[in-house]
Order: structure tokens, then C-alpha cells, then sequence
């Protein structure tokens, strides 16, 4: 019998790279299960404990699977088995670690290898003290693949143990447990298949006993695989089968280090070093491995959920967050993942139509919350804890994720010059949202085009006319498209008239697109410089959110709704928005009045705001609020200062927090020289480097960045 | 010892005010299946009819009780039995009667507020104008903060609740100025609501799933979690009022000095049922009063 004394892998040892958790809190497990959730794009599990506690709420969650069990009214993912369990007993005294008298217990997310590790030491009411070492991934090498390694130490005894590693629902066929899932509603069937080694001996079943001997190791591993009926024609089960034998065949510690080999590559290509705050790196990293982990390459029908694959929260369901706050990184990370997520934005297209068509509008109106198909799937109540029920408006008010779509096509082109990806998917995307801004854009006497009875990313107001957001974003979306349609037939003549034929374009679309968008209100104001948010705004009740502090909850709790909608406090950056994705469309000082006007006001009632407030202050050398702004960022889940990480990691916060840094203190700017990159720093006071791995234009750069020297080196890097 | 685990242990010294905790503890300890301790603390010992006669009882009217006296300084007597008792919970009369509500630092009277500032097991206040009215459990109200400290006041209340078969009513204020707790595990309402479709179910299911925790087998079908807004001290007690609410349970660190304990003196200056006061740290050696110096 073949034995080993130690696990496939060590932990990586820098503390740069790891998030660690010690000893054991029940009331944290939900946190915590986010936290140190593992990804891989086609699935990601919470990071629960294997043998389960109290408060344990594991889950893995296959992308692009939703159910709709009788009763809901919205779709959600449903949990396809908790892979990870592991059941373990001596002589009938469980071994868990909210029982018995905990020794030692560690947790660690090592984001470099993509590995949850843990280390324990506990002793049970007889004195029997064992020690387990284990590690789990889902990798990244084969996406189908989930791996589990327990290392277990008898250290002063001898006994039996009983484990049950089996699969929920499962049945075993001989050295392989099945089990498969009909999600209610969704149609996909989800199989899961085990197998599992100890000691390097495949294990008939999934129950047995195993002799423990004084201080000598036992090492389990595992291996679990997934496919679902919409990988391909073969049934999923066949496939399963298949793979499982072929995993097995090539070995567990194989299989651990092309998931090392994985990882290595993607940190490559998108590490970012800190030096000088080391929480600030831990932070960065914490967020681009979440952001990995989201993401799928290879599936085109799927997008990134607003907590990605990490918890219940949100219910899988996407919102602009992945077309502005993360596309961004991937764009300049991980092209190919970029591409794959505008894909789902193709694919729900013919939703998105529907959805402008029922809205009496030409063009594309993509759902504000979207889930398999692309229908809206926004709730249109909810119980408020104060016991009112809340009208949910923003399902059919909040319409510039339509522009938000266009401008994540029109970036990922800019960052990859992937002409192939805006002829034969981002021209169509682009015209038909800007057929649907021509149609909702309305003349009026005054001559010029308004959109009225919107929200804007501030959703504290409600069906409000003219926001500055939606419309200059509008006006951008149509230009864009005119754009493109005009250089189409010099540009890319080959395929011109396959994109104009299936636009079925009008001869005069172009120039009426032009003509919205040059007649288009934006609320701008040349005397002051600002844009008034939303018609009326400037006459709001003005409310000084400095004496409101300090605080610990959204001001609309604690003023009430109504109040702050007859107020000019905002929700979230909204103009500021505008000036973090628009950038160089407005001139220095207005970015400045702007910012300097709203920024105050703003009070951060979502995630998403923190970190593109950072992002602008930095830009306009507010180096002291920007960095206050990105450590409010940094806390989002790692100090689970939310209340409600508990459901999941807030992955377009993390997107956010990667742009603070790139765009704001790295300063990475479009030259005029076309398709060069410039970089103005203005980094923290503590940092005194900051190197950046990034794509741009199909070639790897790595830029870095040293304040005391002044040096900003651009290189382009082997990769 | 757990709390409101032991006799429950009532004090009066006959006096009509202080008359008013008997029928409280009394159903104390019929819902906790406990023995209601009766301790008469006076200036000189009777006999059990003349205690009877003074505490104006029927012995056939009380059910599974035992009888006592001390002489001496009620406060310490009472204190002296709680602990040779080993006490579930001390049920006595807050104060003095007043015409209208306490003021401010009159909260408590001065035995009352020695023996809360140095029992070893929760007490419950009850404000003399409650008068002899039978009293019984069926909606019990929580203030809760976020943090682990309050929290401590939700497993014993859960049990409560439980025992009692009554409604548990989880309050948590929002405040203007009042920082996010830096106690790990605080779960506070949250800091960024990015969709309240999502966030508010979301939270509020992550709330009950740590008290399911805490409290094992309590119905979770009777308990009512609510955010309000404001002072938390007058916003509970409007909870009180419009709720109908038998018993106020509040978590509090044993002082009521100054700043301190600040929410705690608001609901008892005018709580219209009984307070049971859990407290989250243990007695300070020599603690004394708890009003200001």
C-alpha cells in the first residue's frame, strides 16, 4: 500500500499572496464560505467546511445553469451538490471542528496556486489528537475538473475511523459515485462523477473504514467531475465516465500541478505588485483572483453574475456591473474571457430587442437584470426590513445598460484591436443600441432630444428626466455607431455589406443617429462647468452628509426614502461615472468642477461607488481622498464591513478596485498617438512601486511605475 | 450558570410598589419551569402569616413558590440570596412610583440600581405602575445593534421565546453617528444595499440563519425581524408601545453611568412592560451603584 506524508503541494509562503483565517467563529462560517470560494468559470463552490458545521451553507454553482423551482419568480442557480463533503468518525465520535476542543485551526485562500488549505489539530473528549491537512481547487486546466486532498495524522493514538466521502444523492458504480441533477425549469441535467484514492488505492465505494496507526499519515484524494447537458450532444453521464477515467489514470498530483501551471500563466498576465502596503496588495490580488475565477473563456452563453459563483445572493443574475465595472480587466488581462463575456450580450440579443419592441422603441434595450436567456428578471417588490413592501422600478427604468453594453464592446475593441470580434458581433451590438437611443431619444419643442423618466446609476431617484448619465452615454453610443457604419465600407469592405444587409440599415440611420446625438440634452451647463444630474436637481433640498456621520448604515435607512429622493444626496457616482468611462470627452476643468460638486454629496449606498471615486481623485491628483476611497473599497469584503458578504463576493467592487488601481493611480491612459498607452501616476504615498501586467493590442506589457525616481518603464514581455 | 437558569428570585419588602414583580416572576417561572423564590426583606423577621398578611398572598394562589426573609440592606440581602440561590433571574420593582416617567438618572432607585450593577444573574425591572394585573409572555422585543455583545442578548431571549411559545421581535436602529461596530462577527444592516430586491433577503436570511444557530429549535416562523430608525433607546420603546410587547430583553455591559448604557436608561425611564437585563461582562469586584456620581 502506497503512503504518502504529504499533500500534492506546499502553501504559498508569502504573505502577499495568501488571505488566512484562524481558529473557528460560527457566526463568520457565511463570510468566510465567500471569501475563500473557488472558481474556475464553469463552476465555482464556497469555500464551506468539508465536514460541515451549524451554519456551513456550501454550494457549487455550474455557470449558465439556472432553475426555477415552483413558486419562484425569478430564476437562480441551483446548488449541484456539495462535492467537497467529507464525512469522518472514530468509533462513533464525529470529527468536526465545532465539536471536540479545537487545537489549531487555519484556513488559508492561497491566491497564487487558486488552493483553500487548511490545518487543524483537535483533540476529542478521550484525548485522541489528530492533526488534518487538506487542500481543494477547482481547476483551471480542465474546467470540468474539482479536486480534494486530505492529509490525516493519528498523533498520539491508534482506532479505526468510518468516512463517507459520497455524493449527495449519489449511487455508486463500481470505483465511481454519479449523481445527476434535473435543475426544475431549466432543462440542463448536471452530472457529477467521484472517485476517490486513498493512500493511491482507488476505493470501491464511498464508505469505508481505514486502520489508523500511531502518528502514521493517511492521505485521501479525491476527484470529482462535471459536465452538463449543455457542454455537447453525448449525454453527460458518458462524459463524466470518460473523464473521470482519464483523470484518474494521469494522477492526482498531476492534475494539481497543470492547475498550478494554469494559474502561473493567468498571474502573468495580469499580476499587479504593490510595494509598500502590503494590504493593498493582498487586496488587488484578492480581487483579480475572484475576478479569474468568474470567468469563462471557452462559453460565450454566459456571463458573470453580480456575485459571480461564490453565493446565493443575486441569484446569478447580471447586471452592468460585468460590462463596466469587470469587463475592464478582462479586456486588458484576458482578451479571450472579454470576448466570451460580450458573447452572452450577443447571444440575448433577440431579448433585448424584444425588450426595446415592448417598450415601443427600435433597437436593442438590454434587461437591467438578466439571467440565462436575457429576459428582464429584475423582482418588482421586495419586503423592506421596516416592514414595507418597496415598488422595484429600476427592471424598467434603468435603461443606459444599454449604452454600458456598447461601450464595453467598443473598449474591449480598443484594448485588442480584435477587428474579427466588431464585425462579426460588436457592429451588431452597437447599431441596434443606437437604433434604440434614436427611438427613445424624443424632439422636443425646444429642439433638442430628451429621454425622460429614467434611473441613472443613482437610484435613490427614480423617474427622473434627462439624466446626465443616460444621455451623454446615449449620445456617445450613437456616435460610436455612426462611426463605425461610416468606416465600414473603406475600412473593411469585405464585410460591409453583410453587416449592413442583416442591420437591414436605412440609408439616412447614420446621419440620424448623429443628428440625436448633436441635439441630445446632456444638462451640461457652460457657465459652471457641471452637468445637472437630472433636470430639477440643482433644486433639490441640500443635506450635509459630513453631519450625518459617522454611520454605519445607507442614508436612506437612515432618513427614509422620501427624504433623500427630495434631496440632492446620490446613491452612487453617476456623473462621476460619466467622467471615470468617458475620460478624455471632457475637458480638464469640468472633470474637476464635476467631481468636486458631486463627490460630497455621493453616499456610497452601493459597493460599486468607492472605488470609482478613487479611481477619479487619483486622475485628478486628489492623491489623499483617492487613497481614503480605495481602502473604503479594499474593506468591501475582506472586512465584511457590508454585513452581507455572507452571500457572496462582490465581484464588481473587485473589478472596480482593479480600475482604481490601473486607471486612477497608475494613471494608464489611450494616447493620441494611436494605439499607444500612456501612464501619468500618482500613486498613494506608501507605495513605492507599482508594476502592472496587462494586454494591449495582442502583445503583453508589463508597465512599471517608481514615484521616488520618477521612472515609468513600458516594456512589452515574453510571455 | 446559564442565564434564567435557576429559581426566579422576587423581592419586595412589601410596599405596594414593590409588589408589582410577583405576578411577573411568577409567570417567569411557570414558563421556565422554575421555583419563584420570594424574599421579603425587612427590619425585623415575622412569621409566615404575618408575611403572608404583609405581602397581601394567599398561599393557595401562588403556585411553586418558596417563601423568604432577611433583614437588613435590601440590596445586599437580595444579593446574598441570588447567590446562595444561584439565581435564574432577580425580579423587583425599578423604582419609587412617579408621576409620569423617571427622569433622567432616576431610572432606577438606589437598591434597585445597586443590585443591578452587582448580580450575578439577569434581572428584570418592572415599573411600579404596572400595578397586580397577571402578566404573560407571548411577544417578547429585542433591541439589537449588530454586534456580538447584543447579539448575546438573542439566545437567551430565543429560549424565552421558545419556552413561552411567544412572538420574539428582533429591532435593529439605525443611527445617525454611530460607526459600523469593530467587533468580528457584528452583523449590522448593511453598509452598501447595491439592489434592495436582492440585499434585503439576502440579509435578512443571513440574520436568521446565525440566530437559527444560536437558538437551536426555536420556531422560526414566530420571529419578526424590523430595522427601524433613530434614537434606538425611543424607537424600541415605540416598538413597545405599538406592539403590545410583555417583556423588553436588553443586552447591557453592567454600567449606566454618564455615557454609558445610555439606550438601556431610555427604555427603563419608560417602558410599558417589564426589562430583562442580560448582562454581556461580568461584575466588576466591589461594583456599586450604577447612577451618576
Amino acid at each position: 500500500m502506497a503512503t504518502s506524508s504529504r499533500l500534492s503541494t506546499e502553501p504559498t509562503s508569502d504573505p502577499a499572496w495568501v488571505i488566512v483565517e484562524k481558529g473557528f467563529e460560527l457566526t463568520r462560517e457565511h463570510e468566510l464560505e465567500s471569501i475563500f470560494a473557488l472558481g474556475n468559470g464553469y463552476a465555482g463552490t464556497r469555500g464551506s467546511l468539508a465536514e460541515g458545521s451549524r451554519l456551513s451553507a456550501p454550494a457549487t454553482y455550474v455557470a449558465g445553469v439556472y432553475a426555477r423551482p415552483p413558486g419562484a419568480t425569478t430564476p437562480m442557480p441551483p446548488h449541484v451538490g456539495d462535492w467537497a463533503r467529507l464525512s469522518a468518525d472514530m468509533e462513533g465520535q464525529p470529527i468536526k471542528v465545532d465539536l471536540d476542543r479545537l487545537l489549531t485551526h487555519r484556513r488559508t485562500l492561497d491566491l497564487r496556486q487558486a488552493i483553500l488549505w487548511r490545518e487543524w489539530r483537535q483533540s476529542d473528549p478521550f484525548g485522541r489528537i489528530t492533526s488534518v491537512h487538506g487542500l481543494r481547487l477547482l481547476s483551471l486546466a480542465d474546467r470540468h475538473l474539482f479536486l480534494q486532498s486530505v492529509l490525516l495524522v493519528p498523533e498520539n493514538y491508534e482506532s479505526t475511523i468510518a468516512v463517507d466521502v459520497s455524493l449527495e444523492g449519489g449511487r455508486g458504480e463500481g470505483p465511481f459515485a454519479f449523481a445527476e441533477i434535473d435543475p426544475p425549469g431549466d432543462g440542463a441535467r448536471v452530472v457529477l462523477g467521484a472517485a476517490t484514492l486513498l493512500d493511491g488505492e482507488l476505493q470501491p465505494e464511498s464508505k469505508w473504514k481505514a486502520e489508523l496507526d500511531l502518528g502514521a499519515p493517511r492521505r485521501l484524494d479525491r476527484f470529482v467531475v462535471v459536465h452538463t447537458s449543455r457542454d455537447g450532444p453525448e449525454p453527460p453521464r458518458e462524459r463524466v465516465k470518460a473523464h473521470l477515467e482519464e483523470v484518474v489514470a494521469a494522477g492526482f498530483d498531476a492534475a494539481v500541478e497543470a492547475h498550478r501551471r494554469a494559474w502561473d500563466e493567468r498571474w502573468r498576465a495580469c499580476d499587479i505588485a504593490i510595494e509598500g502596503d502590503p494590504a493593498a496588495q493582498r487586496a488587488v490580488r484578492f480581487a483579480a483572483y475572484h475576478l479569474v475565477s468568474a470567468v469563462n473563456p471557452e462559453d460565450e452563453r454566459v456571463s458573470i453574475g453580480a456575485r459571480a459563483l461564490t453565493g446565493d445572493a443575486y441569484r446569478g443574475h447580471v447586471f452592468w456591473d460585468t460590462d463596466v465595472f469587470m469587463l475592464p480587466f478582462f479586456a486588458l488581462t484576458y482578451p479571450a474571457a472579454a470576448r466570451a463575456v460580450l458573447g452572452y450580450r450577443r447571444h440575448t440579443l433577440p431579448a433585448a430587442r424584444a425588450r426595446a419592441a415592448h417598450a415601443g422603441c427600435r433597437g436593442a434595450l438590454y434587461a437591467w437584470e438578466s439571467a440565462a436567456t436575457g429576459d428582464d428578471v429584475t423582482p418588482a417588490m421586495v419586503l423592506a426590513p421596516d416592514g414595507k413592501v418597496l415598488r422595484i422600478r429600476v427592471g424598467e427604468l434603468e435603461q443606459h445598460i444599454s449604452a454600458d453594453v456598447a461601450w464595453a464592446v467598443w473598449t474591449y475593441w480598443q484594448a485588442t484591436a480584435d477587428d474579427r470580434f466588431l464585425l462579426e458581433t460588436g457592429a451588431e451590438i452597437l447599431i441596434e443600441t443606437a437604433r434604440f437611443w434614436a427611438s427613445r431619444a424624443i424632439r422636443e419643442g425646444d429642439g433638442r432630444f430628451h429621454i425622460r423618466d429614467v434611473i441613472g446609476p443613482d437610484e435613490y431617484h427614480e423617474a427622473v428626466d434627462d439624466n446626465a448619465y443616460t444621455n451623454v452615454m446615449a449620445q456617445w453610443n450613437l456616435e460610436r455607431a455612426a462611426e463605425l457604419v461610416r468606416s465600414l465600407p473603406g475600412r473593411w469592405p469585405a464585410d460591409a455589406q453583410r453587416i449592413l444587409s442583416a442591420a437591414r440599415l436605412a440609408p439616412d440611420e447614420p446621419a440620424h443617429w448623429e443628428q440625436v446625438a448633436g441635439s441630445m440634452h446632456t444638462g451640461f451647463d457652460a457657465s459652471s462647468g457641471l452637468f445637472e444630474q437630472f433636470q430639477g436637481y440643482f433644486d433639490l433640498e441640500e443635506i450635509d452628509l459630513a453631519e450625518l456621520e459617522p454611520r454605519s448604515a445607507p442614508v436612506d435607512v437612515l432618513l427614509g426614502r422620501a427624504r433623500v429622493q427630495g434631496s440632492k444626496l446620490i446613491k452612487q457616482a453617476d456623473v462621476v461615472m460619466l467622467l471615470h468611462l468617458l475620460w478624455d470627452r471632457f475637458p480638464p476643468e469640468v472633470r474637476e468642477a464635476n467631481f468636486l460638486y458631486y463627490e460630497p454629496r455621493c453616499a456610497h449606498g452601493s459597493s460599486l461607488s468607492p472605488a470609482i471615486h478613487a479611481s477619479v481623485a487619483a486622475r485628478l491628483g486628489r492623491r489623499e481622498l483617492a487613497e481614503r476611497y480605495f481602502r473604503q473599497a479594499m474593506d468591501i469584503d475582506l472586512a465584511n464591513t457590508l454585513g452581507n458578504a455572507a452571500g457572496g463576493v462582490h465581484v464588481g467592487a473587485l473589478g472596480g478596485l482593479w480600475q482604481a488601481v490601473v486607471r486612477g493611480f497608475a494613471g494608464m491612459d489611450v494616447s493620441p498617438t494611436p494605439g499607444s498607452l500612456v501612464f501619468r501616476p500618482r500613486l498613494p504615498a506608501r507605495w513605492s512601486s507599482l508594476r502592472l501586467s496587462l494586454f494591449w493590442r495582442g502583445r503583453p506589457i508589463e508597465a512599471a511605475l517608481v514615484p521616488s525616481s520618477g521612472e515609468v518603464r513600458i516594456e512589452e514581455v515574453n510571455r | 450558570m446559564n442565564a434564567l437558569d435557576g429559581p426566579i428570585l422576587v423581592t419586595c419588602d412589601g410596599s405596594s410598589p414593590t409588589l408589582v414583580a410577583i405576578p411577573v416572576a411568577n409567570e417567569l417561572a411557570r414558563v421556565l419551569g422554575a421555583t419563584t423564590h420570594i424574599l421579603y426583606v425587612g427590619e425585623h423577621e415575622l412569621t409566615e402569616p404575618e408575611l403572608l398578611a404583609e405581602l397581601g398572598l394567599d398561599r393557595d394562589q401562588l403556585e411553586r413558590f418558596a417563601l423568604d426573609q432577611a433583614i437588613g440592606e435590601p440590596a445586599q440581602a437580595i444579593l446574598e440570596a441570588a447567590d446562595r440561590l444561584e439565581a435564574g433571574a432577580i425580579v423587583m420593582c425599578a423604582r419609587c412610583p412617579h408621576a409620569g416617567p423617571a427622569a433622567e438618572g432616576q431610572e432606577l432607585g438606589a437598591v434597585a440600581a445597586h443590585v443591578a450593577s452587582s448580580a450575578p444573574c439577569p434581572i428584570v425591572l418592572v415599573n411600579p405602575e404596572r400595578g397586580l394585573a397577571p402578566w404573560r409572555i407571548e411577544e417578547l422585543l429585542v433591541p439589537y445593534d449588530g454586534t456580538p455583545s447584543t447579539a448575546a442578548a438573542l439566545h437567551p431571549a430565543a429560549l424565552l421565546a421558545k419556552a413561552a411559545d411567544a412572538h420574539l421581535f428582533v429591532v435593529y436602529v439605525a443611527q445617525v453617528h454611530a460607526a459600523a461596530s469593530e467587533e468580528r462577527g457584528a452583523m449590522a444592516v448593511p453598509r452598501y444595499v447595491d439592489q434592495p430586491q436582492h440585499e434585503w433577503p439576502a440579509w435578512a436570511g443571513e440574520f436568521l440563519d446565525r440566530l437559527t444557530c444560536l437558538c437551536d429549535d426555536y420556531d422560526i416562523e414566530k420571529l419578526r425581524l424590523s430595522v427601524a430608525r433613530g434614537h434606538p433607546g425611543r424607537e424600541v420603546l415605540r416598538f413597545a408601545r405599538e406592539g403590545g410587547i410583555d417583556l423588553i430583553v436588553v443586552a447591557w455591559k453592567g454600567r449606566m453611568v454618564q455615557d454609558h448604557g445610555e439606550v438601556a436608561r431610555t427604555i427603563l425611564r419608560e417602558a410599558p412592560c417589564p426589562v430583562l437585563l442580560l448582562r454581556t461582562e461580568p461584575p466588576a469586584e466591589g461594583a456599586g451603584s450604577c447612577h451618576p456620581a
